[in-house]
């Protein structure tokens, strides 16, 4: 199956757009505004959750799914400006400072510092922790002109790059899943309604998830993220490669998804001849685990495409992995449930 | 500046409740409730609930004000051979803190943590700091069998402070996280106020938000303020990049936190609401920590929630250091708040009814 080039432009201007946990308003009027053809109501909630619903066609059986993506990602928050216009931070969900000294940050307000590592000082001890800051290379009064003040965030400012077969770039953690949703809204054709869920603050500790699987009761759900690819230089046990096909979720430190769920998963990539991945992470949680423990519980199973280099600027996933993603998922939107 | 109620914080101030074990505390807050007109509800967790209506013609707008009445202390665990208490810390207490320091378990039996005299320690031992097993509290029992008539295992030790005026401005108390902000919330239950407020008093914070978790299933408001007593660092050696907050800089309104981003609008307003009303603000500069913002935030459909905290050094010992001017600027911007969405315009814009509905069931 081939896909014209303008989707991957979509997939660029997703992970482009600013969005770390909980100022997700530029994801989410971009994501929305994708969505729009194809969606019967939409909606935020409190959280920042997008809610996009879309009603059963044909003949309705009444039942309802709720397909998940998470839009935010990691950054910063300012947490103080010095009378030199030098920027401390508080890192917003899993942002490593020491993997991306030297690298742009960008601001909502479109200005740029570069993150810094600082300094021990005369005589301190070598062996502390490394301290950083960001440099815009302005003064207070100018940083607070070009729109930056204490409780604003900063991302990544890298361009999505891509070759024949792999994007990559910053946020492909999950814009990639925000992706394959939308991918997925405007193809597929349910008896069953469909509640697409970008949600807000995974990356902190998946809140978005929690309140809109509350909201919603849905009877089932998919869980779409981005998730570990392993296949790098001297590791000895690969879990996940890049086109192997998309992850189907076993476990991750918050869920373990049920064999008869993960099962009809897999039975229907195999129906379809789609290759795929069993996912078992023993680091992080996803909107999987809240989602299941909703009120009285939900049914819940996991896509995800493998991603290289996770919570860097320079996340790597293969398309083939992404369309098949997408082929599986709408799949799953209409089969007929048990 | 004067606290307008210095009397009822040093009271609060002064009793014990460790996490799990508030009655006292609770018992004090409810008959301070009945005092001022109002039914206290207690829930199974021992959360305190009162109600206040607004006067006629009032906002419908409701807004839920929290603030825990735990503190941190130390739970027993073992009564060894020669009648000494071992213990477990309920809640963070920095070991640094307790050593030779007076506590009181279940409210009235004196003990002491025990340390080993400096001339009984070797060179190594001086330098650096006990692990808790280490720690064992001394209530002068000769054996376990003459403990054991005095204490049970899970009884509650607190740390005994006292309370002291320091310098002008400055109060020292025991527990001001966060009998501070249930002294507040009692002050703003005697008042009338512009809207409909629910108050609660909750239990269990300082382990885990436990108290808030089970008031979230139950009460779902419009707006949740959490009432604190946050760190402030502007002590010696600390650069100003780390200086969480500073006594005397004004009430301080969270950004983020280890449980909860904040929702810029609401950053907004209150930002705004000082400036009008010449009440001088702090953001808190750090991400360390959670409140029970972060579980109510995420209860049931989700609620916007803030916190506006008192700054108070040497927080979690019981020398707690807080500055009167600032608790009564803290009052202020509360109060300001309330009235601020209390008008039509930014209670339609803040009400639940203008976000978070039910996608589910149209």
């Amino acid at each position: 199956m081939t896909t014209p080039e303008e989707n991957w432009r979509l997939l660029r201007e997703l992970t482009a757009a600013f969005g770390p946990s909980g100022r997700e308003d530029e994801a989410r009027r971009l994501i929305a505004a994708a969505a729009a053809p194809y969606a019967d109501e939409t909606r935020e909630d409190v959280l920042g959750d997008l809610i996009v619903t879309r009603r059963a066609r044909g003949a309705a059986d009444g039942r309802r799914i709720m397909v998940c993506a998470h839009m935010d990602e990691i950054g910063v928050m300012v947490t103080h400006i010095d009378e030199n216009g030098f920027i401390r931070f508080s890192p917003v969900g899993g942002f490593q400072a020491a993997r991306l000294e030297g690298q742009r940050l960008r601001f909502q307000s479109g200005l740029t510092a570069v993150l810094v590592r600082q300094h021990p000082g005369a005589g301190q001890d070598s062996a502390a922790p490394p301290r950083f800051y960001l440099d815009a290379g302005l003064s207070p009064a100018a940083l607070s002109e070009a729109g930056v003040g204490v409780g604003d965030m900063a991302v990544s400012a890298v361009e999505m790059t891509e070759t024949a077969g792999t994007v990559s770039g910053k946020a492909l953690d999950n814009r990639v899943g925000c992706f394959i949703l939308l991918e997925t809204l405007r193809r597929v054709q349910s008896r069953h309604d469909l509640y697409f869920v970008f949600s807000a603050q995974e990356e902190v500790g998946a809140r978005g998830a929690k309140t809109a699987a509350f909201a919603l009761a849905p009877d089932l759900a998919y869980i779409v993220d981005a998730t570990i690819a392993d296949d790098i230089p001297r590791n000895p046990v690969v879990r996940l490669r890049l086109g192997g096909g998309p992850a189907v979720k076993v476990m991750d430190r918050s869920v373990i998804i049920a064999p008869a769920r993960r099962e009809a998963v897999a039975a229907l990539a195999r129906s379809a001849g789609i290759p795929f991945q069993w996912e078992i992470i023993d680091q992080g949680g996803t909107d999987a685990g809240p989602v299941q423990l909703s009120r009285g519980g939900v049914p819940v199973a996991g896509l995800a495409v493998p991603t290289r280099y996770i919570h860097t600027p320079a996340e790597t996933a293969a398309k083939a992995d992404i369309l098949l993603a997408r082929d599986l998922l709408v799949r799953c939107l209409e089969a007929d449930m048990d | 500046m004067p606290i307008e109620n210095e009397r009822l914080l040093e009271t609060l101030s002064s009793l014990d409740g460790v996490a799990g074990q508030e009655k006292t505390v609770g018992e004090a807050i409810a008959a301070r409730l009945r005092e001022i007109g109002l039914q206290p509800e207690t829930d199974r967790m021992g959360n305190i609930t009162a109600r206040r209506e607004p006067a006629a013609g009032g906002s419908p707008f409701h807004a839920l004000l929290c603030a825990h009445m735990d503190e941190v202390g130390l739970l027993i665990t073992e009564i060894t051979a020669d009648g000494y208490l071992k213990f477990s810390p309920a809640g963070g207490i920095d070991n640094a803190v307790l050593p030779a320091k007076w506590v009181r378990i279940g409210g009235e039996l004196p003990g002491v943590v025990g340390i080993k005299a400096i001339h009984l320690q070797k060179m190594d031992e001086r330098k650096k700091l006990p692990e808790t097993d280490a720690f064992y509290i001394d209530i002068g029992a000769a054996s376990r069998e003459e403990a054991e008539k005095q204490v049970k295992l899970g009884d509650m030790a607190c740390l005994v402070g006292g309370w002291h005026e320091l310098g002008a401005d400055l109060v020292m108390g025991k527990a001001l996280d966060d009998r501070a902000g249930c002294a507040l919330l009692l002050e703003l239950l005697a008042a009338e106020q512009p809207c409909r407020l629910t108050g609660v008093f909750t239990a269990q914070e300082e382990i885990g938000l436990r108290g808030a978790q089970v008031l979230a299933n139950r009460i779902q408001a419009d707006l949740v303020v959490v009432l604190e007593a946050t760190a402030a660092a502007d002590v010696l050696e600390t650069e100003a990049e780390e200086t969480v907050t500073c006594l005397g800089r004004g009430p301080v309104c969270s950004l983020m936190d280890a449980g909860t981003i904040y929702p810029p609008e609401l950053i907004k307003l209150i930002t705004d609401c000082a400036r009008t009303a010449e009440i001088p603000l702090q953001y808190r500069r750090g991400a360390a920590g959670a409140n029970d913002a972060g579980a109510l935030q995420t209860a049931g459909a989700g609620q916007r929630v803030i916190t506006l905290s008192l700054p108070c050094r040497y927080i979690h010992t019981m020398r707690s250091v807080a500055s009167r001017t600032d608790y009564a600027n803290w009052k202020k911007l509360v109060i300001n708040l309330l009235e601020r969405l209390s008008s039509p315009e930014e209670s339609a814009r803040f009400s639940r009814e203008t976000s978070g509905k039910d996608a589910g069931k149209q």
